[in-house]
């Protein structure tokens, strides 16, 4: 017999492609377990940085959060319009505060958090879900190295 | 039984109809294929259109050799019909290998065309001929004299395959 499968076979044994897929529904599902905080998850992660950590160098966020300078500044910008949080340039050098408004969100930001940690937690076992990540995060690190490679080659 | 041992996937046809008669034969060992209960769940759509035939070749990669062939049939099973509901694959299946025999034994050559096996082969064949709910599409099997490829014997025996008695 000649036959094709069904595509979705086919795309689900491409890492990509069931990366990009996890991500857009997982995405989704979380935007709507943060909005009680009014904050979109990215929003509200940084936010929570700040909280953890007063006094943050804005560099140091970009690290954290995966996001080009550019970006940060751009969130950080809109955290602060709302006052959420405070910035103190000193220099070059740009360093986030908290405030008390952005504070008396952070239970909100940890209850969206659990909510959505919930929403897989009887999917995976805890064990699963810690490999998984550990999967996920040498994959982010090893590909990061690569590409900081290929932008050294190309310059 | 020589049809048995020389039936291969022919996917190369003549320019050249399939007669009439020979097609009534297809279809009448189609119908005499073993079913759960006798439900007989079959349904057939007989092609030899060329514009259809084009049509029907689009479906999927594996499926351009029914562009060529003199006679496609179209196997669908009626769910109306069903007493095993589970078993109308293996139904249709059957009746499948029936047609694909009687078209060796008529010196057609024949390849069977998986439709149920995926589903956007589903969706095309039910686009295609606006099928209700309750008809089913399973397969398509392209038919011709054959061009160039012939059904001959090809050992496809392997002793390993088989198990007397026990598994191991």
């Amino acid at each position: 017999m000649d036959t094709i499968q069904n595509t979705d076979n086919q795309l689900n044994d491409c890492l990509f492609f069931s990366s990009c897929k996890l991500s857009r529904i997982i995405g989704k599902m979380a935007e709507d377990e943060f909005k009680i905080t009014g904050l979109s998850p990215s929003h509200a992660f940084l936010l929570h940085i700040v909280n953890k950590n007063d006094g943050i160098h804005q560099k140091k966020i970009g690290e954290l959060l995966h996001m080009t300078p550019s970006t940060i500044t751009r969130f950080i910008e809109k955290l602060e319009n709302k006052g959420f949080i405070r910035r103190k340039s000193e220099g070059k050098n740009v360093y986030i505060f908290t405030t008390e408004k952005g504070l008396l969100l952070q239970p909100d930001i940890a209850k969206a958090w659990r909510n959505v940690y919930g929403l897989y937690a009887d999917i995976l076992t805890s064990e699963e879900s810690e490999q998984f990540v550990a999967i996920v995060n040498k994959l982010i690190s090893k590909l990061e190295e690569k590409n900081r490679v290929n932008i050294k080659i190309q310059i | 039984m020589e049809e048995i041992f020389n039936r291969r996937s022919i996917r190369k046809f003549q320019d050249r109809p399939v007669e009439k008669e020979k097609i009534d034969k297809l279809l009448r060992a189609a119908m005499q294929a073993p079913s759960a209960a006798n439900q007989q769940p079959w349904e057939f759509i007989v092609v030899e259109d060329k514009d259809t035939l084009n049509t029907l070749s689009e479906m999927s990669l594996y499926s351009k050799s029914v562009a060529g062939s003199g006679v496609t049939l179209v196997l669908l099973a009626n769910s109306n019909d069903f007493k095993v509901s589970t078993a109308w694959q293996q139904d249709l299946g059957a009746a499948a290998q029936n047609i694909l025999l009687e078209a060796t034994h008529l010196e057609l050559g024949a390849v069977w065309l998986g439709v149920a096996t995926a589903d956007s082969a589903v969706e095309y064949i039910k686009d295609l001929y606006r099928l209700p709910e309750h008809i089913k599409p399973f397969a398509l099997i392209a038919i011709g004299y054959p061009d160039g490829q012939k059904n001959e014997f090809v050992d496809r025996y392997r002793a390993q395959k088989v198990h007397y008695e026990k598994w191991q």
